[in-house]
């Protein structure tokens, strides 16, 4: 008997009994939207989150030194500072990409005053690079307008905000300006007037490095918005301007070398790798934190979701699968005398084994189509809601935590049909060895 | 298959034996049978209720196997042979006709003659040109799209000859043929029978209750109790002169070749 032949007669052998076939394939249908649902979420997530989300700094690791052990140091000095053989010794671990390092002004510092071509407002921004500033507080993502965003090996002069540059320091004319016009400023001389308190001011004298735009300030101040102060110039200062400052600050020119950065961010190849790079950074007695901590935790919450879901999906499955070796045991008991027909004129074992295997993977493929057709559309259903759930509690987000893929819906479909194979082995067996004369006899 | 060489015999039975077990009881359906059958012979094998001649067709068919004894045909013993010499048997050599005709019943008249060849593995296309022949020489040309139910006995005996010799057999085993059949019908379906044998030497075999089917018969073997009682050749058989039939077998045996 030849594949198509017997491939056409099971299908026939289907077709006759549509009612019979379309309710056990049901069971099958159930098991496979849950797990095709449950897969669909773990692959929306892992590409959410490589694809959104690491960009955005999942792979960094935020190293700060440790003041812990003596909170009564004086002068606030770090017990293990972050200094720059440290930073060096960092630089060398495996899979270690680049270490942006920053200082931050102590907080005594009263107010820093911007003032550029006579024009001054007050600063109201310390940050000196974006890598440093946690993607999950801040919330705005900043973006260079002109010039290069501070990294590790550029962190002079200052970067100034497009709306500042508008509103608090009236440099420019128009929000948002021309990119020319942005251009024309970079390498303008800035002055920053820092006052300590026995009221000594000191000017440090640099330039403009580059100028940005903040997300969150431009909803800020669109239409509508609420107010906020526009008084502050939104700066950001490189690390070297900022360590003259603390030099001056603290009287300290071997600063570094004793109390040593603020922090540093790290940035590891790949996000897999953060963890055993953080484990090596607290070695040295350094606090290193993590967001893939929080998205393990997140992960793991979802892998015991999809744990227990995937575990009534196959549940569902082995009792479909229990549905269909019922059916075909049926549909051989009624077929005993065909089967012992078909033996006398000259079919094999193989023949009637293939023809009800075969029926039986397509009992359990037919649920398996159904299955990933309705899979997808709880899928779309579930994004839906789930993005409806949280546009109402004010994240303006579209997550597509749920998705398909071919390699899904192809192993899917192959699944479900060899859980009808596998339903169908028993009673396909015992149609085969059927007595061909005990079966013609069987009314 | 035109050497109708009567001397060489196809079948060789050798002390063939077939016992059952009933409970505490041994039947002994057949009890050592020595009988040989030449090729295109044509015998009744008759005998009372219960005398083991289904039981010795069966074993001839290979849907069945002896406790003990021999069953030749051709070169092959059927006692020993392995499954897939018995199911190239069942596929080639001998065709089986049924007193309950045995059509299957979801398959239209034409289907039904296609089913040994797809078993086979032949093509769709030659299948159904062979299986519309087949149906054309029996006379049922336009009946080839019917299920079974919608055929009358004689209609649907005709149809499992033609389903018989789809695979063009050597030997064809008939229990009972016209068993269901009036007798007018059960006429036809022996004059077919008989043209097939003569006009195409196929070897037949046919298991019957009714005298007249027997008189078909080059020879007729009697059984009791599964043992041969009485062997007597017909000196003159019944043939009719049919003018459908003959004609028709005569194309039959060409469309075989
Ligand atoms: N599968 C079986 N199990 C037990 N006994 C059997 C079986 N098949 C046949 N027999 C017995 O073997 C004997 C011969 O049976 P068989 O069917 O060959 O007779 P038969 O000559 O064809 O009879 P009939 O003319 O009624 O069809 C009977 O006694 C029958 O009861
Ligand atoms: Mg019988």
């Amino acid at each position: 008997m030849r594949f198509p032949d017997m491939l056409g007669n099971s299908l026939a052998s289907l077709r006759r009994r549509k009612v019979r076939t379309i309710l056990t394939s049901i069971g099958v249908f159930v098991g496979i939207v849950t797990i095709v649902t449950m897969v669909s979420a773990g692959i929306g997530t892992e590409q959410q989150v490589t694809s959104t989300l690491s960009g955005l700094g999942f792979e960094t690791i935020t190293v700060n030194p440790d003041y812990s052990s003596e909170s009564n140091s004086p002068n606030n000095v770090p017990t293990h500072p972050l200094t720059p053989e440290i930073v060096a010794l960092i630089k060398q671990i495996p899979n270690v990409v680049s270490v942006i390092t920053d200082i931050s002004l102590p907080d005594a510092i009263p107010e820093v005053e911007i003032s550029i071509n006579g024009t001054s407002a007050p600063v109201s921004a310390f940050f000196s690079n974006a890598g440093s500033i946690n993607p999950l507080v801040s919330g705005g993502t900043i973006s260079m307008i002109a010039g290069p965003n501070f990294d590790a090996t550029h962190q002079d002069g200052v970067i100034i905000g497009a709306q500042s540059l508008y509103n608090s320091l009236h440099l420019v004319g128009t929000y948002p300006a021309d990119t020319s016009v942005y251009n024309q400023l970079l390498g303008t001389p800035v002055h920053l007037t820092v006052t300590d308190p026995r009221g000594e001011q000191q000017v440090f004298t640099t330039t403009i490095a580059g100028v940005d735009t903040n997300s969150n300030l431009d909803d800020a101040r669109a239409p509508g918005a609420r107010s906020i102060t526009v008084r502050n110039a939104s700066v950001r200062i490189g690390a070297n301007v900022k360590l003259a400052i603390v030099q001056w600050w603290y009287r300290q020119p071997d600063y570094l070398e004793k109390r040593g950065y603020s922090r540093a961010t790290v940035k590891v190849d790949t996000i897999p790798h953060v963890n055993a790079v953080a484990d090596q950074i607290k070695g040295y007695g350094l606090q290193a934190d993590t967001v893939p901590a929080l998205i393990d935790q997140i992960s793991r919450v979802f892998t015991i979701l999809q744990l227990m879901l995937t575990s009534v999906g196959l549940l569902a499955l082995l009792v479909a699968s229990i549905g269909i070796a019922n059916t075909m045991i049926m549909a051989i008991y009624e077929r005993t005398r065909e089967i012992g027909v078909l033996k006398a004129l000259g079919a094999t074992r193989r023949d009637i084994l293939g023809m009800f295997m075969l029926e039986a993977s397509f009992i359990g493929l037919l649920g398996g189509i159904l299955g990933v057709i309705g899979g997808w559309l709880l899928d779309l259903l579930l994004n839906w809601g789930l993005n409806a759930y949280l546009q109402s509690q004010g994240f303006y987000v579209n997550l597509q935590i749920f998705q398909v893929n071919a390699t899904l819906i192809v192993s899917a479909l192959i699944f479900a049909a060899f859980i009808g194979l596998l339903a169908g082995l028993y009673p396909a067996r015992r149609a085969a060895r059927l007595d061909p004369l005990a079966a013609l006899r069987h009314e | 298959m035109n050497e109708t060489n009567i001397d060489k015999p196809i079948i060789r039975l050798i002390n063939l034996t077939r016992r059952y077990k009933v409970g505490p009881n041994v039947v002994e359906a057949v009890a050592g049978i020595d009988l040989e059958i030449a090729a295109g012979e044509f015998v009744a094998l008759m005998g009372a209720s219960g005398s083991g001649k289904s039981t010795l067709l069966n074993l001839l068919g290979g849907l069945d196997t002896p406790s003990s004894g021999e069953v030749w045909v051709g070169e092959v013993n059927l006692a020993t042979a392995k499954r897939n010499i018995l199911d190239q048997h069942r596929q080639h050599t001998v065709g089986f006709v049924f007193q309950s005709f045995n059509l299957l019943s979801t398959r239209t008249a034409l289907e039904n003659v296609e089913m040994p060849m797809l078993l086979v593995g032949e093509r769709a296309a030659a299948r159904r040109t062979r299986a519309h022949e087949l149906l054309a020489q029996i006379g049922l040309a336009q009946r080839s799209d019917h299920l079974p139910n919608a055929l009358s006995g004689g209609e649907q005996q005709r149809v499992a000859i033609a389903r018989a010799l789809a695979n063009n057999p050597l030997i064809l085993l008939a229990d009972e043929p016209t068993g269901n059949l009036d007798s007018k019908n059960g006429a036809e379906v022996m004059r077919i029978l008989r043209s097939l044998n003569q006009e195409r030497g196929l070897t037949l075999i046919v298991v019957t209750h009714d005298p007249a089917v027997a008189a078909y018969a080059d020879r007729v073997v009697r059984l009791l109790d599964g043992k041969i009682v009485e062997i007597s050749m017909n000196a003159a058989p019944t043939i009719e002169a049919v003018p459908p039939i003959t004609p028709v077998m005569s194309q039959l045996q060409e469309a075989s070749v």
